[in-house]
């Protein structure tokens, strides 16, 4: 059995050793830190965040956001929109306050990467062994009826209505109770986030576990990581305590997409590669509220439940989404007693939305002056504009297929509710500026991507980073281009496969 | 001497400036950690706007206590999010200069409007083709309701109040520390002869039961 180390316990600096450091404990982390120690090397692994028990989820989305997430939860993009984006600072990191969607990307999106990023072997017959593990370790299963509630199923017979193929979303989640809370964490632990489900694995074979330790730098000798250095970090508060170094022969970095990029950065290791922090993509996510007659009974009903990947060609998924209500509340229109007759319409409303590809976005993280904090620069091409109305469209058929009264599609400048599909194909049109969306930053990937080309990717095939022999990168960063769907199934994989090469060379 | 006119017109200026953004604001309803005479004003007089008494919803924003939850939520922000929270008070305050509310005196602070100025003025930055300004409404009005629904009186009327769980940990909830409690709940355990490993142990044989 390894050992857990927080802040409490930790009064004064301190060193450790050993064969591989990993930073991060979400969904690339853990698969690495579980595989390593499998195999019987001295694991350490470092999360930034506290650990986060059932007793200490708040359903109240402000308080939640703020103790879950980084920067308060307020951070946003900044470009020709400001798009929030969340990041969790936590034992288990994004698993804790995702919605545990697991799905595989397309033949057709993978097969494409190896020829585009100069890769051999990263097509979905090459990575299925990793998909299989992964899915195996973590639970995946389709969302059973029972807690889909009926938003889910509002969205089911409107597909149906519309002959659009759609299904029950698979999850990491074990014994689900519908109670729509996985953004603010799952109260009733079904959620099989990695610090309940692999963590403990890593833990059992004898993995340290320090948690809120905050990795400030990689240290490096010559070509060499040698470790990394940081200080604890006391819980919710960030305030700085004692200082350690962790020694290691091979240094892991999954601190996630964004901190990951700005490590290397404060590191002077992002000179390794020009590519470092550049190409940041999202999954912009838009999203159309629907108001039916008779109540929908939203605050019961598994977080997204259906989905459809019938559009992923035309470059979007569409899939159902339950929230805190006062976030969701925020696109409704009005003010004053016209807006608190529209909250008490909540009770009757589902919301769908679209996850896009929009592969000619793209940003970079940067690191922000005297912080550790990042810059993201991202904007919104209005090229990639046609992607989101065709969702947005296809989003209002589904919603008056279903049987909505009327919709609110969350889009300035155009009705803030419309009633029927005639007076929502405006949508189809466009005609709106990036600025115009309600759009959320969902899913980051690509800010370290693998690439054949040290020049145009900053890790190989095997996730080591170019120009170094024994630094390596697991989280979605690595991920080179979008997966077309939500990306934490293929990030696992990949970290799984990464797991196999560190294993091999330490 | 025409430079002294100047000086003075400048210094005049400045007075102005000084009184219109610091002055005349009254103590807070409440006793308040984090925002200061000002802030607090300014999210009250929104408040009033934005959450007013009646309708099928009957609690108002002042019954909810948004101004209360605002300053909790504030006072416990990073200092780069406070700062952009104030800044966001100064654009909603003295934004009048640049977008004045209809009706007479419509230049004077928000805070200082009527009610149906200030209703006016909000709506007129909520429906805005400029991005800034529009951005502007939308956080303040994120900001209000999300304080808004922290109320469980609110919750409860639109029937979204979070549904009765039993809070179950799973085995691997013991191995981790508290979050604000000193000393790992794993040695806790330990030392009590409680679950860790036969614990864990339990839960890995039902997940690969499973899987």
């Amino acid at each position: 059995m390894g050992q857990v180390r927080s802040f409490a316990d930790q009064a004064r600096d301190f060193v450790d050793r050993c064969d591989v450091v990993v930073v991060g404990s979400g969904p690339g982390g853990a698969v690495v830190a579980w595989q390593l120690a499998e195999a019987g090397r001295d694991v350490v692994l470092v999360e930034e965040g506290p650990a986060f028990q059932p007793e200490d989820f708040v359903t109240d989305g402000a308080a939640a956001i703020r103790r879950l997430l980084r920067e308060d939860g307020l951070r946003t993009t900044r470009g020709n929109l400001r798009m929030p984006t969340m990041q969790a600072i936590a034992l288990g990191g994004g698993s804790l306050v995702n919605s545990a969607i697991c799905v595989r990307p397309p033949r057709a999106t993978l097969d494409g990467w190896c020829e585009e990023f100069n890769l051999r072997a990263s097509q979905l017959s090459d990575l299925e062994p990793h998909f299989d593990a992964v899915e195996a370790a973590i639970g995946v299963a389709a969302t059973p009826d029972e807690v889909q509630g009926q938003r889910n199923l509002l969205f089911r017979e409107g597909c149906r209505v519309l002959g659009i193929e759609a299904e029950p979303i698979r999850r990491n989640v074990r014994g689900c109770q519908g109670s729509g809370e996985c953004l603010t964490g799952c109260r009733a632990r079904a959620k099989q986030s990695t610090d309940i489900s692999l963590v403990p694995r890593a833990l059992e074979c004898g993995t340290r576990v320090y948690t809120s330790a905050q990795v400030r730098r990689v240290l490096v000798r010559g070509r060499r990581a040698v470790g990394v250095s940081g200080r604890m970090v006391r819980p919710l508060t960030g305030e700085d305590g004692p200082a350690f170094r962790i020694e290691a022969r091979a240094v892991v970095l999954a601190a996630g997409c964004i901190a990951t990029p700005v490590l290397l950065e404060r590191s002077a290791l992002a000179g390794t590669s020009q590519a470092c922090g550049r190409n940041l993509q999202f999954h912009p996510g838009v999203a159309v509220m629907g108001v039916f007659d008779s109540p929908t009974d939203p605050g019961f009903g598994a977080t997204q439940g259906y989905h459809s990947l019938a559009f992923v060609e035309r470059g979007y998924k569409i899939e159902t989404f339950w929230g805190p209500p006062g976030v969701l509340a925020m696109r409704l229109p009005g003010q004053g007693l016209a807006y608190k007759e529209n909250l008490a319409r909540l009770r009757h409303a589902a919301v769908f939305d679209a996850i896009a590809t929009v592969n000619r976005s793209h940003g970079r993280v940067r690191l922000r002056r005297g912080s550790l904090a990042p810059h993201l620069d991202w904007s919104l091409d209005p090229r990639d504009l046609p992607i989101l109305a065709d969702a947005l469209w296809t989003l209002a058929k589904i919603f008056f297929a279903a049987g909505a009264k009327s919709i609110l599609p969350g889009v300035a400048g155009l009705p803030e509710e419309m009633h029927s599909l005639d007076e929502a194909r405006v949508l189809r049109t466009g005609g709106f500026r990036p600025e115009d969306l309600l759009c959320t930053g969902n899913h980051v990937f690509s800010t370290t991507r693998m690439h054949g080309d040290p020049a145009l990717g900053v890790v190989d095939e095997l996730g080591r980073c170019h120009g170094t022999d024994n630094l390596f990168v697991a989280d979605s960063g690595i991920v080179p281009r979008s997966p077309s769907v939500n990306p934490m199934l293929v990030t696992m994989a990949l970290a799984h496969r990464v797991a196999g090469g560190v294993i091999a060379s330490v | 001497m025409g430079g002294s006119i100047l000086l003075a017109l400048l210094g005049l200026s400045l007075g102005f400036l000084a009184i219109r953004v610091v002055g005349g604001y009254p103590p807070p309803p409440k006793e308040l950690r984090a925002l200061d005479r000002r802030e607090a004003a300014v999210f009250s007089a929104a408040i009033v706007v934005l959450f007013p008494a009646g309708g099928s919803l009957a609690r108002s924003g002042e019954e909810a206590d948004v101004l209360g939850h605002l300053d909790r939520f504030v006072a416990v922000l990073g200092s780069r999010n406070q700062g952009l929270i104030r800044l966001l008070v100064l654009a909603v305050e003295q934004g009048t200069l640049l977008f004045p509310a209809p009706g007479q005196g419509g230049w004077r602070r928000f805070s200082a409007l009527s009610a149906e100025q200030r209703a006016l003025y909000l709506a007129s930055w909520g429906a805005s083709r400029f991005y800034g300004r529009r951005l502007v409404f939308t956080s303040l009005r994120a900001l209000l309701t999300m304080g808004y629904f922290s109320d469980p009186v609110v919750e409860d009327a639109l029937g979204l109040a979070p549904r009765q769980l039993p809070r179950q940990a799973s085995a691997a909830d013991f191995l981790w520390p508290p979050l604000d409690e000193a000393g790992a709940r794993q040695r806790r355990l330990r030392e009590s002869g409680g679950l860790p490993e036969s614990g864990l142990l339990a839960d890995r044989a039902a997940r690969q039961g499973l899987a």
